[in-house]
């Protein structure tokens, strides 16, 4: 077989039009792949207890951008044998139910892009300029005040994109004895086991 | 020695200083605590987000402390709101 074919390669975009499963994990298939990993993070109809209507994202693109491919290669000093990553994030208003986030790895076997998918939300979660503000029902002066939510990197919770987040929040990369969930960036994978 | 900066507001910061970017003229060599106090000059209704904000210069994440930054004409400088990506 022509080893030079298949390169590995990371796929990185931003963009405001709607995301697709079936795009994102075509783009990592590989015929030296067995596996191919998907995470979707899609849009809740609630956070703190409230009614959403929809999410808006926006980003630091051009540095998101660059934190993403950092993630990329950990993942691939982490999981030699991950070929292709692609990580796709909606920015702007993201309806309920729809996708924020698609992450999809393609791996010879399927322990190493099961893991690494896991690792990229994570350390997205954890590190990448994106930052969501939900949009709830009824607009008031009160609720605008909450504003801009606040990520929150924990384990044990559910990897979907609105986390319940804690108020008083947590900023990734203030460390301080007193705040829970906080540490650098794209530490402890093993963590989720 | 002061220089002209790229800063840049994200998030909550935007709403607060109400703009999402503009060229401020700062000293070349500054804390990054010494920046922040800074900007707040020019809007002082980001003070109430001094405890959950880091800064990004040149890319790099920098907390709002001593660390000496050493700035260039042109940099840029991001406020970082906590993120909420994913």
């Amino acid at each position: 077989m022509d080893e030079t074919e298949d390169v590995p390669k990371d796929f990185i975009k931003l963009k405001s039009a709607k995301l697709s499963v079936d795009e994102v994990s075509e783009l990592v298939v590989s015929p030296y792949c067995g596996a191919v990993s998907l995470f979707i993070g899609t849009t809740r109809n609630n956070f703190e207890g409230k009614k959403v209507i929809h999410l808006e994202y926006e980003a630091y693109t051009s540095m998101a951008e660059t934190e993403i491919k950092k993630i990329c290669r950990d993942v691939r000093q982490k999981w030699p044998s991950v070929k292709h990553i692609a990580v796709y994030h909606r920015l702007g208003v993201v309806p309920i139910t729809e996708a924020s986030v698609i992450i999809a790895v393609s791996s010879p076997h399927r322990a190493e892009s099961l893991e690494a998918v896991m690792y990229c939300i994570n350390t997205l979660k954890a590190s990448v300029p994106i930052w969501k503000k939900p949009r709830k029902p009824t607009v008031s002066w009160a609720a605008s005040k909450a504003g801009w939510s606040a990520g929150h990197r924990s384990y044990s919770a559910p990897l979907l994109c609105s986390d319940e987040i804690p108020h008083g929040l947590l900023h990734p990369f203030l460390e301080s004895p007193t705040k829970e969930g906080c540490g650098p960036v794209g530490m402890h994978p093993e963590d989720v086991h | 020695m002061r220089c002209q900066v790229s800063v840049l507001y994200f998030a909550r910061s935007a709403e607060l200083a109400g703009l999402r970017s503009e060229t401020l003229s700062v000293p070349r060599q500054i804390t990054s605590l010494q920046l922040w106090e800074e900007i707040v000059k020019a809007h002082p209704r980001l003070a109430v987000i001094q405890d959950q904000v880091v800064f990004a210069v040149r890319q790099e994440y920098v907390l709002l402390g001593d660390q000496l930054l050493v700035l260039q004409p042109g940099d840029e400088v991001a406020i970082i709101p906590p993120i909420s990506g994913g």
